[in-house]
C-alpha cells in the first residue's frame, strides 16, 4: 500500500530568498562538527520549515547548493523540548519505557510525529544523537518516497547552541510572538 | 560526502545519483540502520563483525548492539557491568 502524505508545503530550494509568505525566523551553523553547514528556521503559516543547507564540492564537478527540508506543525516546537525531556528520564521516573529506542508515535496538531535516538548522528566523534521523523510529510526529492526526518547531534543540541535556539523560538511561539 | 561519517552527505549523494527509486530506498534504510542502531560499514548482517585482522578468517567478533537515550559514562554503571582487559582476537 502506497503511503498518503499530506499535500507539500513550499518547499525552500534558495535559503536566502525564500518564496513570498515564508519568514527566515532563525539560523544556527553546527560550528562544533560541521562549521559550514547551517539549519535555517522558516515559518509559513502555521508551520515550521527547518532546511538543513550546505554547499557540495564534487571531485571534477561545480559546487553546488544542498538542501534537506524538514516541515512540521508549530506546536513541534513545545512539542520537543518535553519529548526530549520524557525521553531522557529513566522509565523509573516516569520517562520513555526501558525497551524502547523511540516514542510511539503521536499526533501534533493532526501529523505523526516519532523523536527517537540516533546512535551514529554522523560527525567526527561518532556519538550519538535526536531524530525527528514527520510521518504525514513526504521527503522533498523526487526519487524518495520517505518521510521527512531531520537529525541533531548531542553536541550540537548541548553544545552547540540548538537547544538554547529551540527553547527561545519555543517562548515565542508561545507569547504569539514568532 | 566530507568523509566516511557523513550521514547527510551520502543520503544527498545517493538521492541526486540514483535513478531507481527503490535502490533508493534501500541505500536510505541502510544508512538509517547505521543511523539509529550505530551498526556500522563492517556489519554484514549475520550477527558477526568483519574482522579487520589480517589472516584471520572471515568473521571477527559476535555483533551486539546497546542502546543509550543519552550519553552515560561507563563508570556510572558501577559493578552492573564488567569490561574485560584480556581481550584477545579470535583464532589467533
Amino acid at each position: 500500500m502506497t503511503k498518503q502524505y499530506l499535500p507539500p508545503l513550499s518547499e525552500i530550494t534558495e535559503p536566502d530568498n525564500p518564496d513570498h509568505g515564508i519568514q527566515l525566523i532563525a539560523r544556527i551553523n553546527d560550528v562544533l562538527n560541521y562549521p559550514n553547514r547551517s539549519y535555517s528556521f522558516y515559518k509559513q503559516g502555521n508551520f515550521l520549515s527547518i532546511v538543513y543547507h550546505w554547499i557540495i564540492t564534487p571531485k571534477n564537478k561545480a559546487s553546488y547548493l544542498a538542501t534537506e527540508q524538514f516541515d512540521a506543525p508549530l506546536e513541534i516546537l513545545p512539542w520537543f523540548i518535553n519529548k526530549l525531556e520524557f525521553f531522557r528520564k529513566p522509565s523509573t521516573q516516569n520517562g520513555l519505557p526501558a525497551n524502547k529506542i523511540a516514542t510511539d508515535k503521536e499526533k501534533v496538531n493532526g501529523e505523526y510525529i516519532i523523536l527517537g535516538r540516533a546512535m551514529d548522528a554522523g560527525n567526527a566523534r561518532r556519538e550519538g544523537g535526536y531524530i525527528l521523523d514527520n510521518l504525514d510529510r513526504k521527503d522533498h526529492h523526487k526519487i524518495s518516497t520517505n518521510p521527512q526526518d531531520i537529525t541533531f547531534s548531542d553536541s550540537f543540541l548541548f553544545e552547540g547552541g540548538l537547544m538554547d535556539l529551540w527553547k527561545d523560538l519555543t517562548e515565542k511561539y508561545q507569547k504569539g510572538t514568532l | 560526502m566530507e568523509n566516511k561519517w557523513d550521514n547527510a552527505g551520502a543520503v544527498k549523494y545517493f538521492k541526486n545519483n540514483t535513478t531507481d527509486p527503490t535502490q533508493y530506498k534501500l541505500m536510505k534504510k541502510r544508512l538509517d540502520m547505521q543511523k539509529k542502531l550505530g551498526n556500522n560499514q563492517h556489519f554484514l548482517g549475520n550477527g558477526l563483525t568483519k574482522t579487520l585482522l589480517p589472516n584471520n578468517g572471515e568473521f571477527g567478533a559476535v555483533e551486539t548492539f546497546n542502546f543509550e537515550r543519552k550519553l552515560i559514562n561507563l563508570e556510572e554503571f558501577g559493578d552492573a557491568i564488567q569490561i574485560s582487559d584480556i581481550l584477545k582476537p579470535i583464532g589467533s
